[in-house]
């Protein structure tokens, strides 16, 4: 599987990945690398297929045809996966009725990842003030700082974002690329996923565009952007081919 | 994976709520018979003390809550994602909810021959006082595993909260007038009367344990075929 011409292997790597539901292509067919130390921008208009395929990535979805693996594995053959892998999936995905602190302790607890950590991680995404609050009353750029909290609490060399940035002020916006680009530069892989380029534009290395369950573009930003045309104008001509079909 | 799985259901208070109502179910249902005896009211001891019994009706939406409700709050791709081998959850969800249902209808034995030495001013052990006991606890046990087992089938909190007590309150009573007596007793709430030594004419105590447990291994056995196959999403 790996390329002669690399002597890193992908920490990603996805093959034909198809996801059918009924009649509905949700995936159509997708392969792409992840490398270490990159930041990959997954973009595409909603129903795109981006969450589809995250979730085929951290074995929750199972795939029509094709594989999806981290480290040479499928998910679920990970060992400690909550220390190799930290998710983001959905900025709601906590019972209400719990502090943000026993989540994390819960989560810690589950991920094999001592409780000290839950600390760490609160201080990291700026919710140390509101740790002993009821998540119910949080706002939805509280609830994606607990969810990164969540996902950096096993201090994982590979994050998959299923739009941060959702539900963030622009001051929130600011502070999480910032928290990117530093984790990126400490050497993680990152996929973020998201509907609006400008939200990751500054941040990533490399832009995977998918449209219709399909792969549409898949570079570096200044190739996204060639021939003139704004970054913006090439992203909509790319996915709107995809909606036409 | 256990311990994780009692955090989850201690940190919640609805869990404490939905027991306490319990406790207060019993101490009603057995100060009912007792304060109308007439004579000295030993016969209607096992009968009152039956009540245990019943709150397995809330050990079954214990159950369910315990897994349905990681569907409510979209939590259960996060404990997937820690625990990526499904089966292992499931087991765990079945041992806490099993072990909290069984120290709830101990507690609640011990709340039920409390109430009546205050009614009675003694408790009159018996044969039957203990073989109530006994069914009332393993009814409550087993409950809880078929409402883990409804809730990883149905996968929505609200859906099978409203099955598993329609099926109580109205189509087992339908369904049992549509088979004749000698084909409802197999029925799973009069299986779980019969158990819990409630019921006249029903099944043999041990052979209506054996029955819901049956049960429980039927619908269990199902959950484990979806749970293991199923797309987890949002």
């Amino acid at each position: 599987m790996t390329s002669p011409t690399l002597s890193v292997p992908p920490t990603v790597s996805v093959r034909g990945l198809t996801k059918r539901f009924g009649a509905v292509t949700a995936v159509d067919d997708l392969s792409f690398d992840l490398h270490p130390g990159t930041v990959t921008a997954f973009l595409g208009p909603n129903g795109a297929g981006k969450t589809t395929t995250a979730r085929m990535l951290l074995g929750l979805v199972r795939p029509t045809s094709g594989t999806a693996l981290v480290d040479g594995r499928p998910y679920a053959g990970l060992s400690h996966p909550k220390r190799r892998v930290g998710a983001v999936l959905e900025a709601t995905a906590y019972h209400p009725g719990r502090r943000a602190r026993e989540h994390l302790r819960i989560a810690a607890r589950a991920g094999g990842v001592p409780a000290a950590r839950v600390d760490e991680v609160l201080k990291l995404v700026d919710l140390g003030d509101a740790a002993d609050r009821r998540v119910r009353g949080y706002s939805l750029g509280m609830r994606q700082r607990l969810g990164l909290a969540t996902a950096l609490l096993g201090d994982p060399g590979l994050l998959i974002l299923d739009e941060p940035g959702n539900g963030l002020d622009p001051a929130g916006l600011a502070w999480l690329r910032n928290l990117l680009r530093d984790l990126a530069a400490q050497g993680r892989t990152i996929l973020v996923s998201s509907h609006i380029l400008a939200e990751v534009a500054q941040t990533v290395d490399r832009v995977l565009v998918v449209a219709g369950g399909r792969k549409r573009f898949d570079g570096d930003l200044a190739e996204l952007a060639s021939a003139g045309t704004s970054i913006e104008a090439a992203f909509l001509r790319l996915t709107s081919a995809g909606s036409a079909r | 994976m256990i311990v994780t799985e009692w955090l989850k259901l201690r940190s919640v208070r609805s869990t404490w709520l939905l027991l306490g109502a319990g406790y207060l179910l019993v101490i009603a249902g057995v100060s009912g018979l007792l304060a109308r005896r007439t004579g000295d009211g030993a016969g209607l001891v096992p009968k009152a003390v039956g009540h245990v019994g019943l709150i397995g009706t809330l050990s079954l939406l214990l159950g369910v809550r315990v897994m349905a409700g990681e569907y409510r709050h979209k939590t259960i791709s996060e404990t997937y994602l820690a625990e990526p081998r499904r089966l292992r959850v499931l087991a765990a969800k079945v041992t806490v909810a099993a072990g909290l249902a069984a120290a709830y209808a101990l507690t609640a034995a011990l709340v039920a021959l409390a109430t009546t030495a205050v009614w009675l001013g003694d408790v009159p052990f018996s044969a039957d006082l203990w073989r109530t006991l006994a069914g009332a606890v393993a009814w409550n046990v087993l409950f809880a595993v078929v409402g883990v087992a409804v809730g990883a089938l149905l996968r929505n909190l609200v859906g099978a909260v409203a099955v598993v007590l329609a099926w109580i309150a109205v189509v087992e009573g339908i369904a049992a007038q549509l088979l004749g007596d000698s084909l409802a007793k197999w029925l799973p709430f009069q299986a779980a009367m019969a158990l819990g030594d409630m019921g006249a004419g029903g099944l043999p105590q041990a052979g209506a344990g054996l029955l819901l447990v049956a049960y429980a291994a039927v619908f269990g056995g199902a959950a484990v075929l979806v749970t293991r196959r199923a797309d987890v999403e949002g």
